[in-house]
């Protein structure tokens, strides 16, 4: 029987025991659960936001719109499929693309994020925020490994939120190149960064 | 296309894959895409670790610390805050988050037109107060003047009466007149009677008050007191009384003035009378 054959499996959640607790505590209504995840998460959000639409003030805007939707849609949270944080990236991602899409900036480039006067993070500094500057590091060094060209076309993606044909379009490349140097791109992380992935699921 | 670049096509699900991640990156709306993905288990544990992938990407950059005051915009937003630790009871979700969100206008809106409210009661208790203490003020001024008028209505009474007793046939006058050794030597006075003896009205001129005494109308018979009347205080200089039945068988009436309380003529004489003239 091949794998496609078998009887569908029951899912099982990816997230650990903690974060599970977070997302039953957030169903529940429980307030200070919206503050743990505002603790954890924010800085790192803020930094994905701040990246994508270019400036501070409108990156806070975002922000406040993607706790209040993690706070009010977060029964649509699906941990079979993904982990918390990676949902919450995910809204963070497509609402700072939206923003940046809206507002139509075209000329804007990813050092005007580095001009902005931004804030670097500050607080005091935990076990969970060292596990993130060294997986922080880890991600840096294999970005940096891939071609600038699958490197290039993943960011334009990722944090300038084009479609492939508009990459294709912007780079002069054929979109099935497009398509082909992303996956590829995708599939190297997704091979170096095994370790981290299985701690994210 | 550089050989690195090429697609891996030897597994079939690599062209899975490939086709399901150029589709999400496609699709400007993420998040949503990965709520609604709805596909078997085999492809799910893929789809899901490019998912964690791209949700690494997001860590790619230094943390930037918010400002100071998007907590607090995030919480109240959120209609946490303050109450948080009330938010934990287990309830239905679905339906209490929609009434949270109109939560803090509602109350705002009960507060503003409490608050309008009680101004206005306070306005117009405050009126009402003012109105009450005018209205009592009036009231003490009627009755301070209908106690002036009933005062006046009795004296205007008592001076028809003297008048009366003095202008009627058959009545009796004794000048009062003072003694040699009186205190007061200017002072006079008289003393009426009724023709029938039912009333007496004595009227007396030229004397003073003095703290401590009192003026006695003392009836005597024979040098001995048969009946006294305490007349009341000095006004002005003269004082006046108008009484009732006079006694019998006196025949003269000293005016003395005695310690409170005295019970006999023991002060000096002020006036002294011993003679009676009937007008005819």
């Amino acid at each position: 029987m091949s794998p496609s054959d078998a009887a569908p499996r029951p899912r099982k959640s990816r997230l650990s025991p903690e974060e599970q607790a977070l997302v039953g505590r957030l169903r529940a209504g429980d307030g200070d659960a919206l503050t743990e995840l505002y603790e954890r998460y924010s800085g790192m959000l803020l930094g994905l936001a701040q990246r994508i639409v270019g400036n501070s003030a409108e990156a806070e805007e975002v922000l406040q719109e993607v706790f209040l939707q993690v706070w009010n849609q977060v029964e649509r949270y699906d941990s079979t499929r993904a982990a918390l944080s990676t949902w919450i990236v995910m809204i963070t991602r497509s609402r700072s693309i939206d923003r940046l899409r809206s507002r139509r900036v075209a000329e804007r480039t990813a050092s005007a994020a580095h001009q902005e006067n931004s804030r670097r993070h500050t607080s005091p500094r935990g076990t969970r925020d060292v596990l993130m500057d060294e997986r922080r590091g880890r991600l840096d060094r294999e970005l940096a490994e891939l071609p600038a060209e699958q490197r290039r076309v993943l960011e334009m993606a990722f944090f300038d939120g084009m479609t492939q044909s508009e990459i294709a379009a912007s780079t002069g490349t054929p979109l099935g190149t497009v398509k082909t140097r992303t996956l590829l791109a995708m599939k190297k992380l997704r091979r170096a960064l095994a370790e981290d992935i299985g701690d994210l699921l | 296309m550089s050989e690195r670049e090429k697609p891996e096509t030897n597994d079939p699900r690599d062209e899975r894959d490939r086709d399901w991640l150029c589709a999400l990156l496609d699709e400007p709306a993420l998040a949503v895409a990965v709520a609604d993905v709805d596909a078997a288990d085999s492809e799910a544990g893929a789809r899901c670790e490019y998912l964690a992938v791209l949700g690494l990407l997001a860590e790619a950059h230094e943390p930037v610390e918010p400002s100071p005051g998007l907590k607090g915009r995030i919480l109240a937003a959120a209609g946490v805050g303050e109450v948080a630790a009330s938010a934990a009871a287990p309830v239905n979700e679905r339906i209490r988050r929609p009434v949270r969100r109109w939560l803090l206008p509602l109350a705002a809106t009960v507060a503003v037109a409490a608050l309008t409210l009680s101004a206005w009661q306070s306005l117009r208790l405050s009126e009402a107060r003012a109105v009450i203490d005018r209205q009592a003020s009036d009231l003490a001024a009627a009755r301070e003047v209908a106690e002036r008028l009933a005062r006046m209505e009795g004296e205007n009474a008592e001076q028809r009466a003297a008048l009366s007793l003095l202008t009627a046939a058959g009545a009796e006058f004794c000048p009062l007149r003072p003694p040699a050794a009186s205190p007061t030597p200017e002072a006079y006075g008289a003393l009426a009677m009724s023709a029938d003896g039912a009333h007496w009205y004595v009227r007396v001129v030229g004397l003073e008050q003095r703290a401590g005494y009192e003026y006695r109308l003392w009836f005597l018979r024979d040098g001995e007191p048969v009946d006294v009347a305490v007349l009341p205080g000095v006004t002005g200089d003269s004082m006046e009384m108008m009484n009732g039945e006079a006694p019998e068988g006196f025949n003269s009436v000293a005016l003395t003035l005695e310690p409170a309380g005295s019970d006999r003529p023991s002060g000096p004489r002020v006036l002294f009378g011993d003679q009676r003239m009937r007008i005819l």
